[in-house]
């Protein structure tokens, strides 16, 4: 049975995080969002730009909070796609070995987002994805003309590639989901991909906070477009199809 | 002179301070937070239990952050001040904590794990009490 999302849960403070919240208790705050977690939990990613620990595993926080002791954990972190480095790592995991697992990403400044991916989760499904990297240097000087150019490059590169996989085309897409590194550039990559007025276009400042503010809203059937771009250059394009029960709850009915 | 709390200390103290584990005697039934060795009513063995971290304001005051012990000194001039409250647990309870805005006795809080202070190189995390919203599972 394909693994897919069997619930999601969101966190978002309208005034932004209180002076007392860092990552991590943000994402605890996702996770309780999220609803009761089942008895097991096989396997914890926890994704984002900065974590507030020097060292060690921040994660264990999570673990410990959650009462999760058996738990596989890993970090992804330094990257604004860690998101769903994260998701696709533990997605691939759970693919070939089974269980449960809980991928949360922090927006520091923002909020954060929980999804816990099962065997027959029916939330949404991951269609499929396709990433690609490149060495673009001097990023970091944030020439505007420059970044344009490498983000609107990576991120037709990764949805052509995406799309070309699946035999599906811009139009397949009712929602699109983008993280880019300035948010003018969000409607300029959407049309650069392909998309028309008619799809829904979600600026986020991680992508599964994008996606957990487009599932609530999604008709079962609808796909989403999932592009986060971080890393230098490198870009992630992930195509769900959204199932039952999204548009009324952040868990499977 | 605030409560100088060692990163041993600390650790050995986590699941009470981030699951809320409390102990429950399986004699009289009687919950106790923090968990003791023995029940104080019965003497009976006490077993742990996670509690659901609802409760209810019993009463509240503001410190100010002359009055603010040493750990939390930095917090209290940040903000101005912060909450403090005693609530009576769901589970029977009555414990003392920050709450994360003013909340009236008799307001439904709900337990939530905040960064508390830094000490000896580590941050200290534990639970404050958040008024009891909408979308709370």
């Amino acid at each position: 049975m394909a693994v897919g999302i069997a619930a999601f849960g969101r966190y978002a403070p309208e005034d932004g995080p209180a002076p007392d919240e860092d990552a991590l208790t943000m994402a605890l705050e996702a996770v309780r969002a999220l609803g009761a977690l089942p008895g097991r939990v096989d396997c914890l990613a926890l994704a984002s730009m900065d974590l507030p620990g020097r060292r060690g595993v921040q994660a264990g926080l999570l673990a410990g909070a959650l009462g999760l002791g058996e738990v596989f954990v890993c970090e992804h972190t330094t990257s604004a796609r860690a998101g769903t480095e994260a998701l696709l790592a533990q997605w691939g995991l759970l693919s070939a070995r089974g269980g449960v697992g809980l991928t949360v990403e922090v927006a520091p400044g923002h909020g954060a987002a929980a999804l816990l991916l099962a065997e027959g989760g029916g939330l949404a499904a991951i269609d499929g994805f396709a990433s690609v990297c490149a060495e673009d240097p001097g990023l970091e000087l944030g020439v505007p003309d420059y970044v344009a150019a490498c983000y609107t490059r990576a991120l037709t590169q990764a949805a052509r590639c995406c799309m070309d996989r699946l035999g599906t085309g811009p139009e397949a897409y009712r929602h699109l989901v983008l993280n880019p590194p300035v948010p003018r550039l969000g409607p300029v990559a959407a049309r650069a991909v392909g998309c028309s007025a008619q799809q829904t276009v979600t600026v986020a400042a991680v992508p599964l906070l994008g996606l957990t503010q487009v599932l609530p809203g999604a008709a079962p059937g609808e796909r989403v477009l999932l592009l986060a771009y971080g890393s230098g250059s490198a870009c992630d394009a992930i195509s769900l199809t959204v199932g039952r029960g999204a548009r009324t709850t952040g868990r499977e009915v | 002179m605030g409560a100088h709390i060692t990163a041993p200390m600390y650790r050995r103290s986590l699941p009470q301070r981030l699951r809320l584990e409390g102990g429950r005697c399986g004699a009289c039934g009687v919950t106790q937070f923090p968990p003791r060795a023995a029940c104080p009513r019965c003497r009976g063995p006490l077993e742990p239990v996670r509690l659901s971290g609802r409760g209810q304001v019993v009463a509240a005051t503001f410190i100010t952050p002359a009055g603010a012990p040493p750990e939390f000194a930095g917090q209290a001039r940040q903000t101005g001040g912060y909450w403090v409250a005693i609530v009576a647990l769901a589970e029977g309870p009555c414990i003392t904590a920050q709450l994360t805005q003013a909340a009236a006795p008799g307001a439904p809080v709900m337990a939530v794990v905040r960064r508390l202070y830094e000490e000896d190189g580590v941050v200290r995390y534990g639970f404050k009490f958040a008024p009891q919203g909408v979308g709370d599972p």
